[in-house]
């Protein structure tokens, strides 16, 4: 039989799917730490993994941010609102007080090179890959 | 339901969730967590909106005092997904309100993705402490 073209795309892409459910059964098994606060998404680039974490109503000096060992850890403490006396709450779904959440980060990371920003509640930080896992671009010699 | 109850019912939830049918926003819609505080002066919410342009918030309260709120989440990430909670798109929420809230005194203002909005009350209906003398 021959391999066609067809059919080996098919087969990267069941490939490509089967690597991404394994991504995400590992990421759920780091990220199942009880209250699922802060959510995130994890991006890939060719030279860094993003992550964006949802953080409204935490201070920057609340805030936490560290790496070891392939793992992402942000924790910290979202306060509650301070309020008068008088004041009845009726309505509780925003969680908080204490956090922390790891992420398992899939690819060798130049750990120097981390940056974070944080902007209107959204935790955005920038993982730089590091050189000997970066995908290059390979020049064809004539 | 009966005007004792419904009185009962409006004493003990100033604010009300909108009913399914209201709560059925014209597009699809995530919904954001709120609290919400009363106090004699006034109703407090405080919404979690990260990520969320100001000028993608619409806020109102209907001649039938209800407080609604649509945003967009309108953020443009690059790169391949690896993994996702974070929602993107619509978001919608709507609360009855009682009748005591002074439409003169509405106020909000966003800050680290937190909107916060003050419906004032009026004056007339707070409770009052009054002496009932006997005899």
């Amino acid at each position: 039989m021959f391999w066609t073209l067809s059919n080996t795309f098919e087969e990267m892409d069941t490939l490509r799917r089967e690597m991404e459910e394994l991504f995400n059964r590992s990421q759920r098994v780091f990220t199942a730490s009880g209250r699922n606060f802060p959510l995130i998404n994890i991006y890939n680039h060719p030279e860094e993994v993003r992550v964006v974490a949802e953080l409204p109503g935490v201070q920057k000096e609340d805030l936490d941010i560290s790496y070891t060992k392939g793992v992402l850890k942000l924790s910290g403490q979202r306060k509650a609102a301070e309020l008068s006396e008088k004041s009845v709450q009726i309505r509780s779904e925003r969680k908080t007080g204490n956090f922390e959440k790891t992420v398992k980060i899939p690819f060798e990371i130049d750990a120097d090179k981390i940056h974070a920003e944080l902007k209107n509640g959204v935790l955005q930080i920038g993982l730089p890959k590091a050189e000997t896992v970066r995908t290059r671009q390979i020049q064809i010699q004539a | 339901m009966s005007d004792t109850q419904s009185l009962q019912l409006s004493e003990k939830n100033p604010v009300l969730q909108a009913t399914a049918e209201e709560l059925i926003s014209p597009e699809n819609a995530y919904r954001p967590d709120v609290d919400i505080y009363y106090s004699p002066e006034a109703y407090l919410f405080h919404v979690d909106l990260p990520g969320i342009k100001e000028g993608d918030i619409q806020l109102e309260i209907d001649e039938k005092n209800t407080l609604v709120l649509r945003a967009k989440n309108a953020q443009e990430f690059s790169g391949e997904l690896l993994f996702k909670q974070v929602a993107l798109g619509n978001f919608y929420r709507a609360f009855h309100l009682s009748d005591d809230i002074d439409r003169n005194q509405v106020q909000a203002r966003f800050e680290n993705g937190v909107l916060e909005i003050q419906v004032g009350r009026r004056e007339e209906i707070k409770p009052k402490r009054i002496e009932i003398k006997i005899g």
